[in-house]
C-alpha cells in the first residue's frame, strides 16, 4: 500500500491496562531508580494514589490498545522491519498514568509527507493519540513520527 | 535544585547511563512485545549490519526523562516532552543524559514560575547527540 494513501485514516480504538509487573520490570530495564513506578507506598508518599506507570511506555499503550504493533507498523508497509524507525515522539500529559487503570486510545494517522533524505527518499507517517479514563477524562495526547526508508 | 528557583541557563546533573545491557533491550522488547529482531537477536542484528543489538527509543528516551525530572517531588510532574530520534544506540555503549533550562513559565498575575521548559540532549561517549528535544516539568504549588 502507498503510505501516502493512509493520511486521515482512523486506527481502531480501544483499551489498554498496565499491570504491576510490567511498570516494575520496564523500570529496571530502563535503569530508572524512581520506587514510585514499583511500590504503592512510594507513589503515596509521593503525593500520588498508588504505583505509576512510566511515560515512556506511552507510546507502546497507545499502539496495543490500537491493535498492537505489528498491525500499526504493519499498516505502513508489508516488511516494516527493513526499514521503518521511530523518528519524533511528542505527548502532553494531563493527568497521572497509574497502574490497574484502564485507559481508552483513539487514534489517527494525522500526516504524510514525503521527504528527500540524506540516504534516499523517505516517508514520515505521523500517527496521533487521544488517552483518557474510562470517565473521558483525558490523561495524554501523543503524536509519533514513523519513518519509512525507500528501497529498504 | 528546587524547580521554582531555576532559571534559563540553568543546568541539573547529567544522568550517565553506563554499559547498556542487552539483557535489558531484549528483557524491553519483550515488555513492549516489538518483534523488530536488532532488539533481541544478536545474530540478526549483525546481518543487518549493527554492531550489537539496538537500544529502543522509549528506552533513550527514559533516560533523558530521568535527567530533566531529577528536581520534581513525583514523575507526575511531566507536563510535556518532544524528541527527535537522531542516531542509534547500542549494547555496550555509554551514554549521558542532560538537561539545560530553556524557559520558565510564569503565572501572568502574580508571576510565580508554574512550569520550567528543559533542552534536553542525550550523547554517546563519541559525542554523536543520540537524541535531543525539549521536556516541560510543573513546578508544585507552594
Amino acid at each position: 500500500m502507498d503510505p501516502t494513501e493512509l493520511e486521515g485514516i482512523e486506527l481502531p480504538s480501544g483499551e489498554y491496562t498496565v499491570e504491576r509487573w510490567k511498570a516494575f520490570l520496564w523500570a529496571d530495564a530502563t535503569r530508572n531508580d524512581d520506587d514510585t513506578f514499583r511500590y504503592d507506598d512510594d507513589a503515596i508518599e509521593a503525593g500520588e494514589n498508588g504505583q505509576l506507570v512510566p511515560h515512556t511506555l506511552c507510546q507502546h499503550i497507545a499502539f496495543e490498545a490500537t491493535g498492537g504493533i505489528e498491525s500499526t507498523m504493519g499498516r505502513l508497509a508489508d516488511d516494516w522491519t527493513s526499514g521503518a524507525a521511530l523518528g519524533q515522539l511528542r505527548a502532553t500529559f494531563h493527568g497521572p498514568l497509574e497502574v490497574g487503570q484502564t485507559v481508552h486510545v483513539e487514534g489517527h494517522i494525522a500526516n504524510v509527507e514525503r521527504k528527500e533524505g540524506s540516504s534516499g527518499g523517505l516517508t514520515i507517517v505521523t500517527h496521533a493519540y487521544d488517552v483518557r479514563t474510562p470517565d473521558d477524562e483525558p490523561i495524554y495526547e501523543m503524536e509519533a513520527d514513523m519513518i519509512l526508508m525507500e528501497g529498504a | 535544585m528546587e524547580l521554582a528557583t531555576l532559571e534559563p541557563g540553568d543546568e541539573l546533573p547529567p544522568v550517565t547511563i553506563e554499559d547498556l545491557q542487552g539483557s535489558d533491550m531484549k528483557l524491553g522488547a519483550a515488555l513492549l512485545q516489538d518483534p523488530y529482531p536488532p532488539h533481541f537477536d544478536e545474530r540478526t542484528a549483525e546481518e543487518m549490519g549493527y554492531p550489537r543489538l539496538l537500544n529502543q527509543g522509549p528506552f533513550n528516551l527514559s533516560y533523558l526523562l530521568q535527567c530533566a525530572l531529577q528536581p520534581a517531588a513525583s514523575p507526575t510532574a511531566l507536563e510535556s516532552f518532544d524528541t527527535r530520534f537522531h542516531a542509534m544506540v547500542f549494547e555496550g555503549d555509554t551514554v549521558t543524559a542532560s538537561a539545560t533550562v530553556d524557559s520558565v513559565r510564569k503565572d501572568n498575575t502574580d508571576g510565580k514560575p508554574e512550569a520550567v521548559t528543559f533542552s534536553i540532549e542525550l550523547t554517546r561517549e563519541d559525542g554523536t547527540v543520540a537524541v535531543d528535544g525539549t521536556a516541560t516539568v510543573r513546578v508544585p504549588d507552594e
